[in-house]
């Protein structure tokens, strides 16, 4: 048994089970490891616990990044005009970045859709110098 | 500049901002050469990821950023994707941006290659001007099949008169070069990338010397000397030295042979040395393991046979309905005290179409090239083997392999009978006439002309401590006095009755005029 088994356990658990329940489960959680003889595998189903849950994080957060501070209108509306639909648990968390220069990144945990002002000016560089 | 000043108009007036979709990942974790990257769904194995080390700098700073740093999947695990940096992986950052290319890891290839020195992704590593790609190969592609082929008819002259006459190579051949360090594995190599200034400019293969994990002073003498010697012409270099990553070592050979490719698809002919895939199993096994993939015999990689397998097949002569171009393959393995059994020698044995064995011991007693030829073999090459060579050098083997079971009677020489003795003294002349300096490669039809004379009997009275130099004077004479019978040699390919009189001939007038070569 691995500790990345014990820790996606732990992480389905805690996603099936109400937040009232989950000390108890957690305490179940280490009697079955005690038990189990695993408990130098600590460490490690922590990080490992930790790792899956930055990660459904990332799965659930949607980034909409701009030069210039934008209104929750025109967040829905830079995300309605990339064809994003939000699901109920999904988070959308509006961050700045003045490198941008212009334009809006919309990035989810896999996708990423520029259309800062940089990333344009960064290929006109490109073009014009290959040419 | 007006011009330059309306194509900047153009630009700035069609510039609109648009939207590009990408699928991205990002570092978690990174640790020599390897990064742990969570997203990049849908990747694919071998494909090529970028990553971003322009995001989060501003415009001017990341116009001042160096080159695209890029890396190649090669774990797609459940939960993650393990890519191998190829560059500087220092730059990789956790958290860094990773972006799919959505294509499988290729190189550009263009006519431009011939003569440059380049990185195994193709970049130009000798100071000169960025190389114009016609277009990008793919670093790993399927070998070609039994109906896109056809068999090996053509040889490839290496200007070594031991290896054309007993250990002959084919154009498509895949031919194993093995042996101890420092016995003139390299040297092999070289002097048939050297011999192909003897070839006609039309019939010369492309050359494409892979240097893996060389020492970058190596490969910089070696440049150099083909430089000198005017073979760059027609060569490439590409080198990941040994100070460059284990991933880039492993992906030199890769992008020699789809350099090779794309000439070979041309219809022309190409040469692949790659030196040497020891080195090459090394560093698959140093990524391997970092990858966490599990170990196997000597730590390799269960799939160490098939990373030279595939390789290796890629060699290959086409038929003439894909243009009957072909690339042969020089693969060089270096053994630990002449041990072929060991793994990864064995493994090369058995893939490759023959091998040239380079012994430690004949080197150490001044036989250069030193040719085992009793285990050195060549299993298609004797096809493509030029009539002239087959009539001359039909017997050279076997004369030699019986001098070298007499060899152990030599010196006992006064009780043996003179049937013995002069087999010896036959052998001890075939062993001199087959020495041949570095970097001196001959001609084929002067290997013709030399061997036929030791074959035939009518060098029985040489002199066997000025064999080198009777070979020179003699050529020499030749060429001024029968200058007909080499070029009817060269360009027939074949050794009539009257170039054999004139060979004969030619040489009773030389004992007379340099009789110091001859015993009386």
């Amino acid at each position: 048994m691995r500790a990345s088994h014990y820790a996606k356990a732990l992480a389905e658990i805690v996603r099936e089970h109400p937040t009232e329940e989950h000390g108890r489960m957690v305490k179940q959680f280490v009697e079955i490891v005690k038990k189990n003889g695993h408990t130098n595998l600590f460490p490690r189903i922590v990080s490992a616990f930790a790792r899956i849950e930055k990660k459904e994080q990332s799965l659930r957060t949607i980034l909409v990044i701009s030069a210039l501070p934008l209104s929750a209108e025109e967040v829905d509306q830079a995300l309605e005009a990339r064809g994003i639909e939000r699901t109920k648990d999904q988070v959308v968390t509006a961050l700045i970045d003045d490198t941008l220069i212009g334009g809006v990144v919309v990035r989810t945990h896999a996708t990423r859709i520029d259309s800062s002002w940089k990333r344009e000016l960064l290929a006109l560089y490109a073009r014009m110098s290959a040419s | 500049m007006e011009h330059i000043v309306e194509k900047l108009k153009k630009e700035i007036e069609g510039f609109a901002p648009k939207s590009t979709t990408e699928g991205v990942g990002t570092v978690v974790s990174a640790a020599d050469g390897i990064a742990q990257i969570d997203g990049l769904d849908d990747v694919m194995m071998a494909e090529m990821v970028l990553f971003d080390a322009k995001e989060g700098k501003t415009l001017e700073e990341s116009l001042r950023e160096g080159d695209a740093l890029l890396g190649m999947a090669l774990n797609l695990e459940e939960d993650s994707v393990k890519v191998v940096v190829l560059g500087d992986a220092s730059r990789v950052r956790e958290g860094m941006t990773v972006v799919r290319t959505g294509t499988i890891l290729s190189i550009p290839v263009s006519k431009d290659l011939v003569g440059r020195v380049v990185d195994p992704l193709g970049e130009a590593i000798d100071g000169g001007l960025p190389i114009k790609a016609e277009k990008r190969n793919p670093i790993e592609r399927k070998a070609f099949g039994v109906i896109e082929r056809k068999g090996v008819s053509t040889p490839l002259h290496t200007g070594i008169k031991a290896i054309d006459g007993m250990i002959p190579v084919g154009r498509g051949q895949r031919e194993l070069i093995i042996g101890d360090r420092q016995t003139g594995k390299t040297v092999v190599a070289i002097d048939t990338i050297l011999n192909q200034l003897n070839e006609p400019a039309d019939k010369r293969p492309i050359c494409i010397y892979v240097a893996i994990g060389q020492k970058e002073s190596k490969v910089a003498r070696l440049v150099h000397q083909l430089r000198e010697r005017g073979a760059m012409e027609y060569t490439i270099v590409v080198s990941a030295p040994s100070s460059s990553s284990a991933a880039l070592q492993f992906l030199a050979p890769y992008a020699g042979a789809a350099i090779g490719e794309y000439f070979m698809l041309d219809g022309k002919d190409a040469l692949v040395v790659y030196d040497d895939l020891s080195k090459h199993a090394v560093a698959y096994r140093q990524m391997s393991l970092l990858l966490r993939r599990p170990p196997g015999r000597e730590a390799y990689p269960g799939d160490i046979f098939y990373l030279h397998s595939r390789l290796l097949e890629r060699a290959a002569r086409l038929s003439d309905k894909m243009g009957g171009g072909s690339l042969t393959a020089l693969p060089i393995i270096e053994t630990q005290e002449g041990d072929v059994s060991a793994y990864i020698p064995t493994n090369v044995i058995s893939i490759t179409d023959g091998q040239i064995y380079l012994e430690g011991d004949l080197f150490n007693k001044g036989i250069k090239p030193a040719i085992n030829v009793g285990i050195s073999v060549s299993r298609v090459g004797s096809s493509a083997q030029t009539k002239a060579m087959k009539k001359v050098a039909g017997k050279l083997r076997l004369e030699l392999a019986q001098f070298r079971e007499l060899e152990a009677f030599v010196q006992f020489a006064g009780d043996l009978d003179e049937d013995t003795k002069k087999r010896i003294e036959t052998g001890k002349l075939m062993v001199e006439i087959l020495k041949q300096n570095k970097h001196v490669p001959m001609a084929f039809e002067r290997q013709v002309a030399i061997i036929f004379l030791a074959t035939s009997g009518v060098l029985g009275k040489a002199n066997h401590t000025k064999v080198a130099e009777f070979e020179v004077e003699y050529l020499r004479y030749l060429e001024n006095q029968h200058p007909t019978v080499l070029t009817d040699i060269a360009e027939s390919r074949d050794l009539s009755d009257a170039s054999q009189t004139t060979l004969k001939m030619a040489l009773e007038e030389f004992a007379k005029m340099k009789p110091e070569y001859f015993h009386n």
